[in-house]
């Protein structure tokens, strides 16, 4: 006679016990990194959308040139008089959707060319490894300067797409290296076995297993492309008509605010570009820790009264 | 008349700058319904590889799968076929289950995929009616579980439940207990020995403990890199083992009625045994190259006619052996001759 | 009776978090010198806890709350293990007690040389010892495992996994121990490779002396191997008897179910049962005795007081102990049910 196994059972006593989303999302808020990354990229979020509303017009040239912050403009004033802080605002909308949209881009190529690898292996993982290879060794900004030579300016979703396009082969090695551990996992077996269709496989066994990883990448991807624009901004391909941080930091040098010591014109877009990455990044380190309980490192608070201390024998 | 049947079965894998690894040699056997077939063998032995192939999870280099003495299919239709009537079990029960999706998700999709009579109108039903057939109750509170919710023993009976989700005449168990904790495994054996006699399945049972081998299945055979060294009805071949192989195995497995004095007497017997062959243990874990007896090396009668590839030697009744000393080349015309044991 | 070189008195280990986990509840031994005690239990009893603190080798968020661990030095000098500095327990650690770990690869660090790890240990322990001193002893170290010493210069991977074990048995050994703890030496071998190890580690201590603290969750293991054998369960002990006759005669009704559950593959057929049920949550506290879900003789002491290890009468030598309201006269004057007599009991009714 076997006895019934009921629900009631305690399973071992070290399994997490986080079953729900919603205890797992008040154990996050535990974490002080990610409340600080959430909050300053949600601070820059709320910047960009509302924000543009209440600046002034960052394109309004006026005879106050190079002017340190003051009452009238926070943020002073750039060569050609316009408001700093005005342009930071609306920077900030440009600057956000490229890093976005090219983040989402480049996740969205990697998943498909790393995981279809891994999965598919023989024939199709090697070609799709070399595509990787290739676009990984090419020097990134040669090839997005030269790009852009050819693409008429003032596309904005031509930025996205050829950021994107130069920066997912390095996230689809991590994938498929991650889709070639995970298809040998005897869960993927069992579903081989229960007759499931390669492509249910993957996107029903495989992907959410590997979305940890995923959300990861893609908060890499994002910080890379606004870093990515930043820098080619700075070297010169830059769309006039479109304002972001890069661009700001772009005219500051050209019209050698460095020189003048205009620190109001230079300072403010490098912060908001290292304020960003630096949220992002945290947000990455906490989910990180969220997601895989091994590296979760036990912060006790503060100690109650002792309950039973070390008994040391003499 | 067997269910599912394999015949000169061989697997090889490619390495790198290396011949090929033969994991499975010429291995063929039968599996009858209502009656279990015991795979016994160490790790690398090639036994998980069998299991897999049997499953059709690994393509055979050579060799035939024949169910119900038919060429198995391969792909498309007829391979949805064959997995209908032949399913695993899985060694590992913290691996064989997804840890994102529920207990309900694990049973629902073999039986969409295999079973498809159920249909969605009685799905629900028919996944409580699995989990009660595995006693885990109450069945609508496991069914909505994940994983991690549960413990080893209930995540292997799951594993069994979606095993018997397709409606299987053939279970193919890879060590099914190996990793649960001791006082839970017999409950998980009698649970999978009830299924059979009940469902009249063709069991294949793969371990490396010679004690649950002996008291669950009627034969056994014994693997040693890829190839069966011997087969036959279980007690004689764990209780009066004739390939050398075998003994070992035997012999190295804990004796808990010994005496004290006993137990002291087979350490020194053991020592003085290894002492005799000569230092330098890894070539006597590798098999010995060349086509003759993959065993020789750490055989303590090897002779030199073992050189050549053994015969698969007649030992008694439904038990045989792959070794020289039964064979009639050596045994000579009087009978088989009995190899220490 | 020979002394005692390892006294441990109600040792309490807490996993600290929201809901700690008590992992270890009052354990209290004594090991003698050269005595093997082998401590079985199944997974998430809390014996590998309790090896790490013997050890003092618990990271946080284990720690030790309550209880004192004394090591006697062969001198007659007693220590308090918990009360090490850096100094002393760097002296103490290696030298007195060391560890074998459960899965070689976790112990061997890949990426070096077999020499170079056992140099690590001289350097850490034995700093007066140089270069050709740390070669030869390594060399006489793996000869004494029964590896070739030219192998010295390997890598961990170049290795088989019983050589490998044997590597870590012969580090553990490297400054001769008074004590070496080992938690599931052999539990990732084949069990041929197994019996070769568990032969030479029995070689060993014959010839050497040292005590060991065998874990492993394979009790017919134990019954072979051990003088003195400890069950745990739920974080305790719940029975502590000589190896040679527990088989025969078990106390606890979990003994005898742990006993059950490991058929003898020479033993007659008989109708194979494991235990019921699950182990309990060891972050909740226990009222009675933990086993008392899944005893098959439980009756109503065991629900309200957590029986103690109380010594056993009428076991002829002294020693056993069981945590077990049964064989106690004042609960049950009886005796215990026939299936927990010992044979003088049984023949005696």
């Amino acid at each position: 006679m076997t006895a019934a196994t009921t629900a009631a059972a305690a399973p071992q006593p070290d399994d997490q016990t986080r079953s729900r989303p919603a205890g797992r999302l008040l154990e996050a808020l535990h974490s002080r990194r990610l409340v600080v990354g959430v909050g300053i990229v949600g601070f820059f979020v709320l910047l960009s959308v509302i924000g543009p509303l209440f600046a002034q017009n960052p394109d309004a040239l006026s005879s106050a040139t190079y002017q340190p912050p003051s009452a009238a403009h926070w943020l002073g004033t750039t060569q050609t008089g316009q408001d700093v802080l005005a342009q930071l605002v609306v920077s900030a909308r440009a600057s956000l959707v490229i890093g976005f949209g090219a983040g989402l881009v480049a996740t969205v190529v990697s998943v498909l060319i790393g995981i279809t690898g891994g999965y598919a292996g023989g024939f199709v993982d090697e070609a799709l490894s070399l595509l990787s290879n290739v676009v990984l060794v090419i020097p990134t900004f040669p090839l997005i300067i030269v790009t852009f030579a050819y693409v008429k300016q003032g596309n904005l979703t031509a930025l996205i797409i050829v950021i994107a396009l130069t920066s997912w082969a390095a996230s689809a090695r991590v994938l498929r290296a991650q889709t070639l551990s995970v298809r040998n996992r005897e869960y993927v077996l069992a579903a081989r076995a229960a007759g499931e269709r390669a492509w249910r496989i993957v996107l029903v066994e495989i992907l959410p297993n590997e979305l940890a990883i995923i959300v990861s990448q893609f908060i890499f991807a994002v910080v890379f492309a606004i870093l990515t624009q930043a820098t080619i901004a700075f070297l010169g391909v830059v769309d006039v008509n479109l304002l972001t941080w890069g661009n700001m930091l772009y005219f500051a040098w050209n019209d050698e605010a460095l020189q003048s010591g205009a620190w109001w014109w230079f300072l403010p877009p490098g912060m908001c570009i290292a304020l960003l990455g630096m949220g992002l990044a945290l947000i990455n380190f906490s989910l990180d820790e969220l997601l895989n309980p091994r590296l979760r490192i036990y912060r006790p608070r503060r100690k109650q009264e002792p309950a039973a201390r070390v008994v040391i024998r003499r | 008349m067997s269910v599912l049947e394999l015949r000169d079965l061989c697997v090889e894998f490619r390495q790198h700058g290396a011949p090929p690894l033969r994991a499975v040699d010429h291995v063929s056997f039968g599996l009858e319904p209502g009656r279990t077939l015991a795979l016994v063998g160490e790790s690398g032995s090639g036994k998980s590889t069998v299991v897999r192939t049997a499953g059709q999870l690994v393509r055979p280099t050579a060799g035939e799968i024949l169910l119900d003495g038919h060429p198995a299919g391969r792909r498309g239709r007829g391979l949805r076929a064959y997995r209908r009537r032949v399913q695993l079990v899985f060694q590992d029960p913290f691996a064989s289950l997804n840890p994102m999706h529920t207990v309900r998700h694990h049973l629902a999709r073999p039986t969409l995929r295999l079973h498809p009579r159920h249909g969605r109108a009685r799905l629900d039903e028919y996944v409580h009616e699995l989990l009660l057939s595995v006693n885990l109750t109450p069945p609508e509170e496991i069914a909505r579980k994940y994983p991690h919710e549960l413990s080893g023993g209930q995540r292997q009976r799951v594993a069994i439940a979606r095993a018997l989700a397709a409606g299987p005449d053939v279970l193919l168990a890879d060590e099914p207990v190996s990793m649960l904790d001791v006082s839970i495994r017999l409950e998980i054996l009698n649970l999978i020995d009830r299924l059979r006699q009940e469902r009249s399945l063709a069991l294949l049972y793969v371990t490396h403990d010679l004690a649950t081998a002996r008291h669950f299945s009627a034969e056994v055979m014994v693997m040693y890199q890829g190839e069966i060294v011997e087969c036959g009805p279980s007690d004689e071949v764990i209780l009066r083992p004739a390939h050398p192989y075998t003994q070992l195995l035997a012999s190295a497995a804990p004796d808990p009625a010994a005496s004290r004095q006993k137990l002291a007497e087979a350490r020194t017997a053991r020592q003085q045994a290894r002492a005799r062959r000569s230092g330098g243990d890894t070539q006597r874990r590798e098999g010995a190259a060349g086509a003759g007896c993959r065993f020789r090396g750490r055989c303590p009668h090897a002779m030199d006619i073992c050189g050549a590839r053994p015969p698969d030697a007649v030992v008694g009744p439904g038990h045989r052996a792959l070794c020289w000393l039964y064979s009639a080349e050596v045994a000579g015309p009087k009978g088989t001759v009995r190899a220490g044991g | 009776m020979s002394d005692v070189v390892l006294r441990a008195e109600h040792v309490c280990v807490e996993y600290a978090g929201p809901r700690p986990t008590r992992a270890v509840r009052d354990v209290s031994f004594e090991l003698r010198r050269g005595e093997i005690l082998g401590i079985a239990g199944e997974s998430g009893c809390g014996k590998s806890t309790l090896a790490y603190a013997l050890a003092r080798m618990l990271k946080p968020p284990a720690e030790l709350t309550s209880g004192s661990i004394t090591f006697t030095r062969p001198d007659g000098q007693a220590t308090d293990v918990m009360a090490l500095d850096s100094e002393a327990l760097r002296l103490f650690r290696w030298n007195s007690v060391s560890m074998v770990f459960q899965s070689a690869m976790n112990a061997l660090n890949p990426v070096t040389s077999l020499s170079r790890q056992f140099a690590d240990i001289f350097k850490a322990h034995r700093p007066a010892m140089d270069r050709t001193a740390h070669d030869a002893r390594t060399r006489e170290l793996l000869e004494m495992v029964g590896i070739d010493p030219g192998r010295a210069h390997d890598f961990p991977h170049e290795l088989s996994g019983g050589m490998r074990q044997r590597v870590t048995i012969a580090m553990a050994l490297a400054l001769e121990p008074d004590i070496v703890i080992m938690d599931e030496p052999t539990t990732a071998l084949d069990v041929v490779v197994q019996r070769e190890i568990l032969d030479e580690i029995e070689r060993l201590q014959s010839e050497l002396g040292f005590s060991i603290i065998f874990i492993t969750h394979d009790l017919p293991l134990l019954l072979e191997v051990s003088d003195w054998l400890a069950v745990m369960y739920a974080g305790s002990f719940i029975e502590y008897a000589p190896s040679a006759a527990v088989a025969a005669a078990p106390a606890h009704p979990y003994t005898l179910g742990l006993l059950a559950s490991s058929p003898d593959m020479r033993g007659e057929w008989r109708e194979l049962r494991g235990i019921p049920g699950v182990p309990p949550d060891l972050r909740e506290d226990l009222p009675g005795c933990p086993f008392a879900p899944r005893c098959p003789f439980v009756f109503e002491p065991c629900r309200e007081a957590t029986p103690a290890l109380r010594p056993l009468t009428g076991r002829g030598g002294d020693g056993w102990r069981a945590a077990c309201h049964l064989h106690d006269p004042g609960c049950r004057p009886g005796g215990p049910p026939a299936a927990l007599r010992s044979e003088a009991e049984r023949e005696r009714a």
